[in-house]
């Protein structure tokens, strides 16, 4: 038999071949909420929710669970203060990438609170709180009715593709979705505030999981009694559904220890001046509170480049122990134009004898180039910055993508590279309430660049006369030098 | 619906149409990720990652016409990729778990997939695609980037191969 004709029997094979229709179906959409999630960073500016990047997280979590267990082991004292406060080591685990709030745990710095509100099937506890005059954690526990918990298990295991594409109310991401800290005479205490980290399912699905909130006050704190109010939402709002609140409002006084913290911030005065590629970077200050670290660091107006941000800094003392910028949280702070705030995990406790600061690059731009222009129509880019790192632009399901040309550094940094701001040629000013930054893994068809990532914002809705304006907030363009400062 | 229309509305993020066009293609996808894995399993975790990857670059879809070569291109990188990597780690080819009518049939099934499996991959690509799924020169010239000219020399090539290998086991069964 000639080996057409055999091939043609097996053809004859493959076309009678059952297929499993049910199951193509479901990996068809496996694969388009694969897609889905992979659309990391998607991140709401409108709120000031904060989360971390699962997928980072995870590949820290073994060594860093390893270390709370040996302090355990190590200190008697901790141990009988991990009974003093019900649940402790749920909570250490809630910050074990800072190490600077783990080892203010370790050192007692933490307060126990104990106090809960109950409406509609949801108790809601505080039940501990990490404070100084910077920055307040409080660690609590949500516990779910029976019946509520049920819902939840329910909602969680119809698929996400699915529950997109119906506009029933789903009660899968049931969380505090709504904060307000309000002082002893009522009023709305100043600060910005993260809440909701994401819940790991199988802790969501057993009704009851812990969680934090932080709240960065914009004045230093000075009395002691707060009412917490919190509104729980049913599930994270997405394209299209709104997000939905629980009718209540969980209200929640807390008592707080001001002279745990009183006069604990030491100031140490820098005043040094760096210079890479004629650029005057100044540190001119540190003050360390027992929750963070904050340099501050001041760029000279006669600088050519816009500084977006440093690679790699980090506090480093005699033995070689680091101390790195806040991964989850409030990164830095910026009080003026050329003026930052940067914030480091806390060492109050560990107190080293000598302390530098290093850093071996940092990310700018000329201020001539920071303007992106878009003809979004044709997708083409009219004004981009001269190294063009911006390959392309195209209208895609995610929103308007940038295809930009990344360092082999970048593999897991996923640069937010815009302002949500932008304006149209009629000078409007638009603002987008969603960015989005992915790794863009061509599928291998022919001289495609490498290391491309995609990212870029969804416009917002309604007209616009193009093109449109963009401006650039990071850049994965570098100016190196090798700096190492003495800060104590 | 057709392709042409799905994918514009695709484009335009319809999820929907998005996933009306991987279903009117998905006979064939599967076919092609059977005739690379020769198991269901594998096949169907293909259409999962084929899937996605369209859905991430359905904006690069230029010209909606192309859709469905476009589509059976990703599978064919895909498959090509896995192989590759499985490659390492494998030894044994695999046999499909078809059910062939009769022993006799069975047995020539198994050397063809066999000998199939032993191309060199530009060869099996587009024995796969030309005898398998029955695609026009034309198409596979398409669906995998090439000159038709490309596709006919390594046709012939890859059958002139195939000949080789069914040739020589024959041999081996006649002694």
């Amino acid at each position: 038999m000639r080996e057409e004709e055999k091939l043609q029997k097996v053809k004859e094979h493959y076309q009678r071949m059952d297929i499993p229709d049910a199951a193509i179906d479901d990996a068809i959409k496996k694969g388009m909420e694969q897609a889905s999630a992979q659309r990391r960073l998607r991140r709401s500016f409108s709120s000031r929710r904060i989360r971390f990047n699962l997928k980072w997280t995870s590949t820290v979590v073994a060594a860093m669970i390893l270390i709370f267990v040996m302090m355990i082991r190590v200190s008697p004292v901790f141990a009988s203060y991990v009974s003093y406060i019900p649940g402790l080591e749920k909570f250490v685990e809630l910050v074990r990438f800072d190490k600077g709030l783990t080892s203010a745990i370790e050192n007692e710095f933490m307060q126990p609170v104990g106090v809960f509100d109950e409406h509609e099937g949801i108790k809601i506890t505080i039940d501990s709180a990490i404070v100084d005059e910077q920055q307040m954690v409080l660690f609590y526990t949500m516990e779910l009715s029976d019946e509520l918990r049920d819902r939840v298990i329910q909602d969680m295991e119809r698929s996400s593709f699915e529950a997109e594409r119906t506009a029933e109310t789903r009660f899968d991401q049931l969380e505090v979705g709504k904060v307000q800290l309000l002082d002893e005479h009522g009023e709305s205490v100043m600060a910005s505030m993260q809440f909701s980290s994401p819940v790991p399912d199988e802790e969501r699905k057993k009704g009851k999981w812990v969680n934090e909130m932080r709240f960065y006050f914009h004045e230093a704190l000075d009395s002691g009694q707060y009412t917490l109010q919190i509104w729980v939402q049913k599930h994270d709002p997405q394209p299209g559904i709104e997000r939905e609140f629980f009718d209540s409002t969980w209200i929640i006084p807390i008592q707080i220890d001001t002279s745990k913290f009183a006069g604990m911030k030491e100031t140490y005065e820098l005043n040094e001046t760096v210079t890479i590629e004629r650029q005057k970077i100044t540190f001119s200050r540190m003050e360390v509170f027992p929750t963070r670290i904050g340099i501050h660091v001041k760029f000279a107006e006669e600088n050519t480049h816009r500084i977006f941000g440093f690679d790699d800094l980090e506090l480093v003392d005699d033995k070689g122990e680091k101390w790195g910028t806040i991964v989850n949280g409030v990164t830095a702070t910026m009080p003026g134009e050329n003026e930052w705030i940067i914030y480091f995990e806390s060492n109050y406790f560990s107190r080293p004898e000598s302390l530098y600061l290093q850093f071996s690059s940092v990310r700018a731009l000329p201020k001539d180039q920071l303007q992106v222009v878009v003809d979004v129509e044709n997708e083409r880019i009219l004004k981009a910055p001269k190294d063009g790192r911006i390959k392309k632009v195209a209208n895609t399901g995610m929103g308007l993508s940038f295809f930009v040309k990344m360092d082999d550094r970048d593999e897991h940094m996923y640069l937010n590279i815009f302002e949500h701001k932008y304006r149209d040629a009629d000078g409007n000013e638009l603002e987008s309430n969603s960015a989005f930054a992915t790794n863009y893994d061509d599928f291998g068809s022919e001289g495609e660049e490498s290391n491309l990532k995609q990212i870029g914002l969804v416009l917002a809705d309604g007209e616009f006369t193009n093109p449109l304006t963009f401006t650039l907030n990071d850049y994965p363009h570098r100016l190196d030098k090798s700096i190492r400062l003495k800060v104590r | 619906m057709h392709d042409e229309q799905l994918v514009i509305q695709a484009k335009n993020g319809d999820d929907d149409a998005f996933y009306e066009f991987i279903q009117n293609h998905k006979a064939s996808l599967y076919r092609i990720a059977y005739a690379y894995f020769k198991n269901e399993q594998d096949a169907l975790e293909a259409i999962q990652e084929v899937t996605c990857r369209a859905y991430h670059h359905i904006h690069k879809l230029k010209q909606p016409q192309f859709a469905a070569t476009w589509l059976t291109r990703i599978m064919i990188n895909y498959c090509a990729d896995e192989r590759r990597k499985r490659r390492r780690v494998q030894i044994h080819a695999e046999v499909s778990d078809l059910q062939p009518v009769t022993d006799r049939d069975r047995y020539q099934m198994i050397e063809v997939e066999q000998a199939v499996d032993q191309l060199n991959e530009k060869y099996r690509q587009v024995i796969i695609l030309k005898y398998f799924e029955d695609l026009k020169i034309k198409d596979i010239a398409q669906a995998l980037n090439q000159p038709e000219g490309t596709v006919k020399t390594r046709l012939n090539k890859g059958l002139r191969l195939l000949r080789r290998a069914l040739g020589e086991k024959g041999g081996e069964r006649n002694a």
